[in-house]
């Protein structure tokens, strides 16, 4: 049988579909379908919305005849399909709530169209319907190739912050896309933060999506991807970030058109999402979705590997010797317990662990006038709420590294060797832990 | 006697809509076929639609043995649709001239479909019919149903209604 995965792109929604079943008199009954969505090479799942004739047909027949039309070339299908059993939450219904919300908004039906549930059959043949199909006229060009060199630079890359810059990187070079993140998953908060970005005004290193919210957040809570094709205001971020004292902006676009968000994982754990999107309608097809998961194995390996091989090793030759504190006045740096946020004076810097971390930094400093530090010592340390297993602690040296380097001159982290690092302090400072009220 | 079709129902059916007709087998499988023009009868009790003999082989042959049939008709402009269900459908032979009536619609949907980036081409393709292959299905409307997405959709409509 001819696989549903080469009729995929007749699944993105372009033509309308519509499935035709049969009731117990006999009589043929015919409906438009919002969705016909692509689960594997011999399943569909179809959106449904309104309990009509059709599920009720279905549930008493499973048997049932969708067409479906390529909307570039006009070919159209015929799948004799068998209806198996309807999700009504879980991976597949949040990829196709997600869908449906793009094409309910671009179609006008946004509040019309709901998913109920996703229904998925089994298909038991494709057949190509006689016509004649224009030649195809490829969209997009191939991802493979780019692909294949971007896992090369991947491979090469020795330290987290250079692997993420350079998926960044190649995700613009070698497939053409502007704008992109790399979140990682803060267990504890149940949280995501972004730690790279690519494309934006500000990078919003720091800013944060919690689990479940928009297609970032469904993405890491489903652990599958979700893509939009269409704007809906029900997955965009811009206007919920309110820019309260301690939440750094979300830099991501005002009105993306289009969405990806494939989650990243390694060893059975999720460790974050890695986010594209686009001006454009249908910027993202199914091969982008492949491609961008594919990318996404490679990289949640290539991070445990990195975060692996973080044993101290020799510091640098070349490391600088600690600068001093000029004799200014102090920079007051106020700590809250609660929330770990950390703030430089008037200014808002971190929050969270990669806060208790920098608060530890200081409290050393102050205390024995220590600069260097190791990842290990961090790892063990017990004033550090670190999850025993998937720390990321790299990435959240990161994430502080960044936020330092764009926040503040007169702070700074800088690598001395793999797995050790040095404080640099340049005016004194005047440390306050403010208690809960 | 009310006609089931009113007369909005009728100008609708015969717009530049997306028409498509099925039907089944002695197996009770479904097959689906896309409808080329359609016109309704001055006394709205008979409903005729072009097909392409060669594109919709299997529905005829199928309503051939058993002329039930359901006929599917939506503007996308508005995703207004109606069904519209038969139990005598018969096959008919186009006549010269039949080809217009398949032009005519074919130049009216592309219209339609136009606003939303599909080109002339694409239409002449989804609409194409073979040559000399033309033949009407024809049918008395049974049942009128309501299929514009909503609260609405499937209720059957009353006759005339």
């Amino acid at each position: 049988m001819r696989s549903v995965d080469s009729i995929r792109d007749c699944l993105e929604g372009g033509v309308p579909s519509l499935i035709a079943t049969c009731d117990a008199e006999g009589m043929p009954n015919l409906t438009y379908v919002s969705q016909v969505h692509y689960v594997d090479a011999e399943h569909v799942a179809l959106s449904f919305q309104f309990f009509n004739k059709t599920r009720e047909n279905i549930l008493r027949d499973p048997r049932a005849t969708v067409r479906v039309a390529n909307a570039e070339t006009a070919a159209e299908y015929r799948l004799d399909v068998e209806y198996q059993r309807t999700e009504s939450e879980g991976p597949l219904f949040e990829r196709m709530k997600a869908k449906l919300a793009g094409v309910a908004s671009h179609t006008g039906m946004a509040g019309v169209f709901k998913l109920l549930g996703a229904d998925v059959y089994r298909v038991q043949a494709i057949e190509q319907l006689p016509s004649p199909a224009l030649a195809p006229e490829r969209l997009h060009p191939p991802l493979l190739p780019p692909l294949r060199r971007l896992g090369e630079r991947i491979a090469a890359c020795g330290e987290l912050d250079e692997l993420l810059d350079r998926t960044l990187a190649g995700l613009q070079e070698l497939f053409g896309i502007h704008h992109s993140m790399l979140l990682m998953l803060d267990q504890g908060s149940g949280r995501l933060y972004t730690v790279a970005s690519r494309g934006y005004g500000a990078s919003g290193v720091g800013s944060e999506v919690a689990l479940g919210h928009g297609v970032i957040g469904v993405a890491a809570e489903q652990r599958t991807p979700i893509r939009l094709s269409y704007a809906s205001m029900d997955y965009i971020y811009g206007a919920a970030a309110t820019g309260t004292a301690a939440e750094i902006p979300w830099p991501g676009l005002r009105e993306p058109q289009s969405q990806l968000a494939v989650p990243i994982g390694s060893g059975g754990r999720l460790q974050g999402v890695l986010y594209v999107e686009s001006l454009e309608e249908m910027a993202f097809c199914y091969e982008h979705e492949d491609a961008l998961a594919a990318l996404a194995v490679s990289l949640g390996f290539a991070m445990q590997a990195l975060a692996q091989e973080d044993e101290p090793g020799e510091p640098a030759p070349d490391a600088a010797a600690p600068q001093q504190p000029a004799g200014k006045a102090a920079l007051q740096v106020r700590y809250y317990p609660e929330d770990d946020s950390v703030f430089l004076g008037e200014d808002y810097l971190i929050k969270g662990v990669a806060g208790a971390i920098f608060w530890k930094l200081l409290r050393d400093y102050q205390r024995d006038g220590r600069t260097d530090f190791s990842n290990r010592e961090l790892r063990l340390d017990p004033s550090i709420p670190l999850p025993d297993i998937a720390d990321n602690l790299e990435a959240r040296l990161l994430l502080l590294h960044r936020r330092l380097q764009e926040r503040s001159t007169l702070l700074a982290l800088e690598k001395t060797g793999r797995g050790r690092f040095r404080l640099c302090v340049r005016q004194p400072l005047k440390l306050v832990e403010v208690a809960a009220a | 006697m009310v006609p089931e079709l009113s007369r909005a129902q009728a100008a609708f059916i015969q717009g530049p809509v997306s028409i498509s007709l099925a039907s089944r087998d002695a197996a009770r499988r479904t097959t689906i076929a896309r409808g080329l023009s359609c016109r309704v009868s001055e006394a709205r009790d008979q409903i005729s639609i072009l097909v392409c003999g060669a594109r919709a082989a299997s529905l005829l042959a199928e309503l051939r043995v058993d002329g039930w049939v359901a006929a599917s008709y939506s503007l996308p402009a508005t995703h207004e649709t109606l069904q519209v269900k038969g139990r005598d459908a018969s096959v008919e032979p186009a006549l010269p001239g039949d080809e217009v009536l398949a032009a005519t619609h074919r130049a009216a949907f592309a219209t339609q479909i136009a606003v939303a980036g599909f080109t002339v081409a694409f239409t002449e393709a989804l609409l194409h019919h073979e040559p000399g292959q033309l033949c009407w299905v024809r049918f008395t409307p049974a049942a009128v149903y309501m299929q514009t997405p909503g609260p609405r959709a499937g209720e059957r409509l009353k006759a005339g209604g």
